[in-house]
């Protein structure tokens, strides 16, 4: 790519948020919400409180400002599902409505196409908290009389692991709609990948245990441990991860991560044949492994559900598990063709 | 100018494109016609560079369009049916454009928006399929192209915007030397504007000639005779095809046109003139003589 391409293009940008500005103003909303705003309803709820000289109320209320705090996991997946969802529609509606084929013919190469709405996702991401990390520091300067349970430092270290962990969402989400066909595919897709450590994980460990297998516990929870490390969205949805590591550490990994997963996408979206627009997958070659992956995990999942009322015999445990992925292989072979033939 | 050097493109299994070499000279309108099927929207696809070859490669102006996709600031697309984003409202459309190609011409604009009067705040997905096609032309002649590229420019438009859209075509080549690339089925209106034609069958070019060339290749003879014309000479591999009618023989004869008609006077004619064939006989003619099934180019 030459100097001049890494220039924003206007027009790639202007474009991007005229197609997904619903979702991008929706999330401006929420993380507003979460933020800036209930903070500012908080001091002026103390203020009233203090002046109204409730005083044994003040410090239930300095420890519910930052609303969002209190409600992390939730606040956090929120603005996760939101990352997801604008990053599989910004790929995924292009494909849709076959405007790849608009934007291809146009002096446009797919690298820029890419990079564009990379610079889209993350100046999206870093103009939300940036505000809003500016306006709370101010709040929180201009009122000293406050005791705040967390400090302007704790503010602006909020916001840039959330800046951290949600851009590699996003570059995550645009990676996976490189090889998907369909907004739904990639955004689905992109979820079940970004939570596959912890979740494969806990599948292994359900199965194990319930065929009797593995009783150590210092095991279970070393796998545990293991699956939500490497479960990136959790960093921000309560997971100690930051405590017990060093955060430059994580913070420079999940940085590297996503300059990686931004190569990643350039490399296959420039493969990507645009005429199996619309397919559950962009690359015929990686069918056999997306069939397997389906088969296993369902397998995985469903047999001890299917098998709980009674204990089978590694035989019939056996037999269970290979019907389940089998019919899973067979379902998802049937949707794949069925999208392709669409 | 526009050249094809061996371009194959596959679906999977099925080859859409075998082996394609053309060159399209500047200033001049190549038009492309075959039957449905037959690799037309595909090929204008991996020219403009939407679609990845499997083999070979597409030059605009001596520049792969693949690897160096800014050539494409002077080339102009109007595809079959003209994919817009469908929150857009035209404006929205005018203004990516305008903003996307460095030789937008406010003043072209403008002449053209007055020919097509277009509802700048209407919604793109309510747009019809005329109406897509009349803002894709307003768009891409707008931008000043060195190099237009169609894909069927006229379906969907009423009689009198095809006639105004052809006429502005023609202009284009006349007033500013661009390069014309057009795929249709309606060969009366490759006849009325293209210098080239090209067939494409089965994803095979067939055959690419000049009009004039094609033209002269391939004649219609009639004369008139008191006897009959022996079997023999009627039977010559350069006779496509004889009908009679008493004694009037209408006799289409491909390239060695002088030397059947030098022959013919041997058989003291009472009448003898040669005719220009309409290009959609040409095409049934030459199609025929190659053993295609050929209804499909015909609409």
């Amino acid at each position: 790519m030459s100097f001049t391409a890494l220039w924003p293009n206007k027009a790639l940008l202007w474009k991007e948020w005229m197609n997904t500005s619903v979702i991008a103003a929706f999330f401006v909303g929420i993380i507003t919400y979460v933020s800036s705003y209930t903070l500012l309803n908080e001091i002026l709820l103390f203020r009233e409180l203090a002046e109204s000289g409730n005083s044994y109320l003040m410090t239930f209320e300095t420890h519910d400002l930052l609303w969002h705090m209190a409600n992390k996991a939730v606040v956090a997946l929120g603005s996760i599902l939101f990352m997801i969802a604008l990053a599989a529609v910004m790929v995924g509606q292009e494909r849709g409505h076959n405007t790849f084929d608009l934007l291809l013919a146009m002096p446009y190469s797919r690298r820029e196409v890419i990079y564009n709405k990379f610079l889209f996702g993350f100046g999206l991401l870093l103009a939300v908290f940036v505000l809003n990390t500016l306006i709370m520091t101010v709040l929180i300067a201009v009122n000293p009389g406050i005791d705040f349970p967390f400090g302007i430092a704790d503010v602006w270290t909020w916001a840039l692991r959330s800046v951290l962990v949600l851009g590699f969402v996003f570059a995550f989400t645009l990676f996976i709609s490189s090889m998907s066909g369909t907004t739904l595919g990639n955004g689905l897709l992109a979820l079940i990948f970004l939570f596959f450590p912890i979740g494969m994980t806990s599948l292994i460990i359900v199965n194990v245990e319930f065929l009797h297998l593995l009783n150590d516990h210092r095991s279970v929870d070393s796998l545990l441990n293991t699956g939500m490390l490497l479960t990136v969205p959790t960093y921000i949805m309560g997971s100690h991860v930051f405590e017990e590591y060093n955060p430059t550490y994580v913070y420079g990994l999940l940085f590297l991560s996503t300059l990686v997963l931004y190569q990643l996408t350039q490399y296959l979206f420039a493969r990507n044949h645009m005429e199996n627009n619309g397919e559950v997958l962009m690359f015929s070659r990686i069918e056999g492994f997306f069939k397997l992956g389906v088969a296993v995990c369902f397998a995985l999942l469903v047999a001890p559900i299917v098998m709980h009322r009674w204990d089978p015999g590694i035989f019939t445990a056996i037999i269970v598990y290979l019907v389940v992925g089998v019919s899973f292989w067979l379902l998802v072979n049937g949707i794949i063709n069925w999208r392709r033939k669409a | 100018m526009i050249q094809i050097e061996n371009l194959n493109k596959n679906y999977g299994e099925s080859q859409a494109l075998q082996d394609i070499n053309l060159r399209v000279e500047q200033g001049s309108i190549f038009g492309l016609v075959g039957p449905n099927g037959a690799g037309k929207t595909t090929l204008i696809k991996t020219i403009m560079g939407v679609l990845l070859p499997s083999d070979g490669r597409v030059l605009v102006d001596g520049r792969d369009v693949h690897q160096d996709p800014t050539v494409k600031s002077r080339v102009g697309y109007v595809a079959d049916y003209q994919n817009y984003y469908p929150g857009f409202r035209v404006k929205d459309m005018i203004r990516l454009y305008r903003q996307t190609y460095p030789h937008w011409s406010e003043e072209r604009f403008a002449e053209l928006s007055r020919i097509f009067s277009l509802p700048e705040g209407q919604k793109m997905a309510k747009l019809s399929k005329g109406m897509r096609t009349q803002l894709a032309v307003l768009l891409n002649l707008s931008l000043m192209p060195a190099v237009l590229v169609l894909d069927e420019p006229t379906s969907g438009l009423d009689p009198v915007l095809r006639r105004l859209v052809l006429n502005i075509l023609v202009g284009e080549v006349a007033g500013n030397g661009t390069t014309i690339f057009i795929a249709t089925h309606q060969l009366n209106e490759l006849e009325r504007t293209c210098d080239h034609v090209g067939i494409l069958h089965e994803g095979r070019v067939l055959f690419d000639e000049s009009l004039e060339q094609m033209k002269e290749n391939i004649r219609k003879i009639q004369a008139a005779f008191d006897g009959e014309l022996p079997e023999e000479f009627l039977k010559r591999p350069e006779i496509l095809k004889v009908e009679r009618q008493g004694r009037v023989y209408s006799i289409v004869v491909k390239e060695k046109v002088d030397e059947v008609k030098a022959e013919l006077l041997n058989y003291k004619p009472l009448l003898l003139e040669d005719i220009d064939l309409s290009l959609e006989d040409i095409f049934i003619y030459r199609m025929g003589g190659l053993g295609y099934e050929f209804h499909g180019i015909v609409a």
